[in-house]
């Protein structure tokens, strides 16, 4: 087998429960890592915006985006202190284990 | 991490809502799992650097901590959770494991004794559990 992370969802009921205003947000995602809890959350957002400065991760993550999720995610290397984002436009901003 | 969290404020929209998830300062525990109950195997040491999940939870706490200090955010909710990451056998885990925390290790005795109950118990399973932070902010409102 490969390794199954979470697949009892907790982490993704916690984001539900705390977050309620994630459905139909904008949402910024830092240190989203290879998108593992991108792709969980993703299809309840308007749009996401996620970034991490590990470029394999990255790649992994463009890889396996399905479909249904494409024109929603925009997906990028960078690191907190250097990307350009527009000021105040994310209802959300999660940082995922970033801190 | 106050400088990541003060270019975060800048991005976040008026009423927007910053989400935290950080490891708790609980190490990360490898565990089986057997018709008989659960057997905690051993715990996830941070090695010498700064930079293992024990570590991560300290120096994540402080940035938080400073950020509410200076009325950058203030803080809507929080609880803790615990999850899992299931691996088939202990080198699966073990790859993982060197793959996912590069500063931190179980000592060889946790792997060997990982080893032994999963021979005893061919329907035994081997879990990583884990415990996490999820917190929310929002822009500090004035008094």
């Amino acid at each position: 087998m490969s390794i199954e992370l979470d697949p009892e969802g907790h982490e993704i009921d916690a984001l539900a429960e705390l977050v309620p205003t994630l459905d139909g947000a904008r949402v910024l995602e830092v240190g989203c890592g290879n998108g593992r809890l991108t792709r969980r959350y993703a299809h309840r957002a308007r749009s996401v915006v996620a970034f991490d400065q590990d470029e394999a991760a990255i790649a992994t993550f463009r890889g396996a985006i399905p479909g249904t999720l494409r024109e929603r995610l925009d997906v990028r290397v960078g690191s907190v202190a250097t990307i350009e984002l527009p000021p105040q436009v994310f209802d959300v901003v999660l940082l995922s284990w970033s801190l | 991490m106050v400088d990541a969290l003060d270019r975060t404020r800048a991005w976040l929209a008026a009423e927007g809502t910053l989400v935290d998830f950080h490891p708790t300062a609980e190490p990360v525990h490898l565990e089986v799992g057997t018709n008989n109950g659960v057997a905690l195997v051993g715990d996830l040491r941070d090695d010498e650097s700064s930079r293992g999940p024990r570590s991560r939870h300290a120096q994540a706490e402080g940035a938080i901590a400073t950020v509410l200090t200076r009325r950058w955010f203030q803080r809507k909710a929080w609880r803790e959770l615990s999850f899992r990451h299931y691996a088939g056998d202990v080198p699966e885990m073990r790859s993982y494991t060197e793959g996912e925390w590069n500063d931190a290790h179980f000592d060889a005795g946790t792997w060997r004794l990982a080893a032994t109950l999963i021979r005893k118990d061919p329907g035994a399973r081997l879990w990583l559990r884990e415990e996490a932070t999820i917190a929310t902010y929002v822009h500090a409102r004035p008094d």
